[in-house]
Order: C-alpha cells, then sequence, then structure tokens
C-alpha cells in the first residue's frame, strides 16, 4: 500500500514537473523513459538470476499458459464491444480497434489514425487515433497503479492480462512484483503473444465502415 | 522490444553469477525505486506533451471509459481462467 502511494506520487509530481516546464529539454523525448526502463529491466533480470527458485519457476511452463492470452484477447474485445453502446460517437469496430492496442499506444494510434482515414475522414481520424493514444497509456497507468488490487480481486494473472502487451517490458516489474516471480514466464509469453496480436488485430477492426 | 529483454536475459546471467553474494538481496527496493523514476520521467513527458494535455479532458474522457473497460473484461477473463485452469492445479 504505502509503495503504490509512493508510485502514484512519483507519477503525480512528474505530470506536474513536466506541465509546468521545470525540466531540460533532454530529460523529455523518451530517450531518458527507455534508459531508465533498460536499467529497470538490468534489475528484474538480476532478480530473477539470483532466484533460487529459478528451475521451478521454468518448470511451470505448461500449455495451458496459452489461455492466458486468449483471455486478454476475448476479455478485451468482447467488453469494447458491449461499451460501445455507451459511447454514441463511435461505432461498435471503432471501439473494439481502440481496445486493441492491449496497451501498445505507440504502435496502436498510427495504426488507427492513418487506417481510419479513409473511411471516417482525416478530423475523426485524427480523434481515433488521440482517443487509441490515451486509452492505451490509461491501460498501462492502470497496470502499473492497481496491480495490488488486481492480484486481490481477479487472482494474479489479474495484472497479466490487464497489462496486455506491455507485460514483457514495461508492466513486467510490478508483474513479478506483486504477482510474484513464478508468474514471470508467462507474463513474458502473453506479452510476446499480445505484441503480435495488435498489428493484426487493429487494422482488422478499422477495416470496417 | 528485443533490447529489452536482451538486457533482463543479461541480468538474469549477471544474477545468477553474483547469487551467493550478499548485496543482491537489496535488488528488490532498487527495483521499486528504479519504478518509481520511471513513472516520473512518464509523467513529465504526458504533462509536458501540449497536444495530449489539451486533449486529454474531451478526448480524455472517452479514452478513459474504453481503457477502463477494456482492462476490467481482461481482468473478468482472467479470474475465468484461473479459476478453471490454475488453481487446482496450485495447492
Amino acid at each position: 500500500m504505502k509503495g503504490s502511494i509512493l508510485i502514484v506520487g512519483a507519477f503525480v509530481a512528474g505530470c506536474i514537473a513536466g506541465r509546468l516546464g521545470w525540466l531540460p529539454n533532454w530529460w523529455l523525448g523518451g530517450a531518458l523513459s527507455l534508459w531508465v526502463l533498460y536499467a529497470l529491466m538490468l534489475q528484474v533480470g538480476i532478480g530473477i538470476g539470483s532466484d533460487s527458485r529459478l528451475k521451478e519457476i521454468f518448470r511451470s511452463i505448461t500449455p495451458r499458459t496459452l489461455l492466458v492470452p486468449c483471455a486478454t484477447i476475448v476479455g478485451t474485445i468482447f467488453a469494447s464491444f458491449l461499451i460501445s453502446f455507451a459511447l454514441a460517437r463511435w461505432s461498435a469496430t471503432e471501439v473494439m480497434a481502440v481496445g486493441c492496442g492491449f496497451g501498445y499506444y505507440s504502435l496502436s494510434s498510427i495504426l488507427v489514425s492513418s487506417l481510419k482515414e479513409a473511411h471516417i475522414g482525416l478530423q475523426a481520424a485524427a480523434e481515433l487515433g488521440t482517443i487509441t493514444l490515451m486509452a492505451n497509456v490509461f491501460r498501462e497507468l492502470m497496470t502499473l497503479l492497481f496491480a495490488p488490487y488486481m492480484v486481490k480481486w481477479f487472482s494474479p494473472l489479474g495484472p497479466i492480462t490487464a497489462g496486455g502487451a506491455t507485460t514483457i517490458d514495461v508492466t513486467l516489474p510490478v508483474i513479478t512484483r506483486f504477482s510474484g516471480r513464478d508468474w514471470l514466464f508467462v507474463a513474458i509469453l502473453h506479452g510476446v503473444l499480445v505484441d503480435f496480436s495488435v498489428p493484426f488485430l487493429v487494422p482488422f477492426f478499422c477495416s470496417f465502415n | 522490444m528485443f533490447y529489452i529483454l536482451a538486457i533482463m536475459f543479461l541480468g538474469i546471467g549477471l544474477g545468477y553469477l553474483i547469487r551467493n553474494w550478499r548485496g543482491v538481496e537489496h535488488i528488490s527496493t532498487t527495483t521499486t525505486v528504479t519504478i518509481m523514476i520511471l513513472l516520473f520521467v512518464m509523467g513529465c513527458e504526458i504533462g509536458a506533451n501540449e497536444t495530449l494535455m489539451r486533449n486529454l479532458f474531451t478526448l480524455g474522457g472517452e479514452a478513459l471509459v474504453i481503457a477502463v473497460a477494456a482492462t476490467l473484461g481482461s481482468l473478468v477473463a482472467a479470474k475465468v481462467v484461473y479459476n478453471k485452469a490454475f488453481k487446482s492445479k496450485r495447492e
């Protein structure tokens, strides 16, 4: 609990600092966050490599782990379809395309804004692309911020399916932290497969009029 | 993505080599601190992005609705899969 308050606090402090323009230019633009992410992944690796239960973790990989990415994809598509009835401006397939970013906001937002232009025009496509960007940033952030509650209410698989395509990098540390290291290889396998589905599913749902 | 995985596997190798060194116990603390730094930097990037900030309250509402629904859909599916395929096989 104390840990997640500190994490939320760090994020809010960052938003405020960025908004007020307190930061030098080299700080922004993604290069720094990428290096911090590298540092994080190295530490996650060290944590795993030094774990005495390493062999046990390897043995936990079985065919049923393939059910986990299926749950993520089916759950997201079905829920996106249902919620589209609450959003008057967008069709069911448009909302499903947004959902199928699975947290991979850079790729999915570009795909949506470029592929929808022919169907709904430049302005609406740009708006839907922005929604895609934000919805998928939110998905990643929600996973980072609420991972402990997802474990508590939805099982250790919760943060893995919530993290979507990001369980291979950004959300992997919180999964190992809150679901436990036993789930690491499930999370990696899940991340690879969901990541791979984004460039197939987003264009598929964008192809409807 | 592949760089990130390569670095992690490098860390696994390194961690395995130094597994008997006592300092390695502090790795979970430094990992939490690094997660905080990463979220601070991500916050900075979002806060400094004028377009994203200006649209945050108009399109952001719709984005939040979709994000919450999609995440909840996956979470419910996770619970079903866990109860059906995982729970019984883990004491």
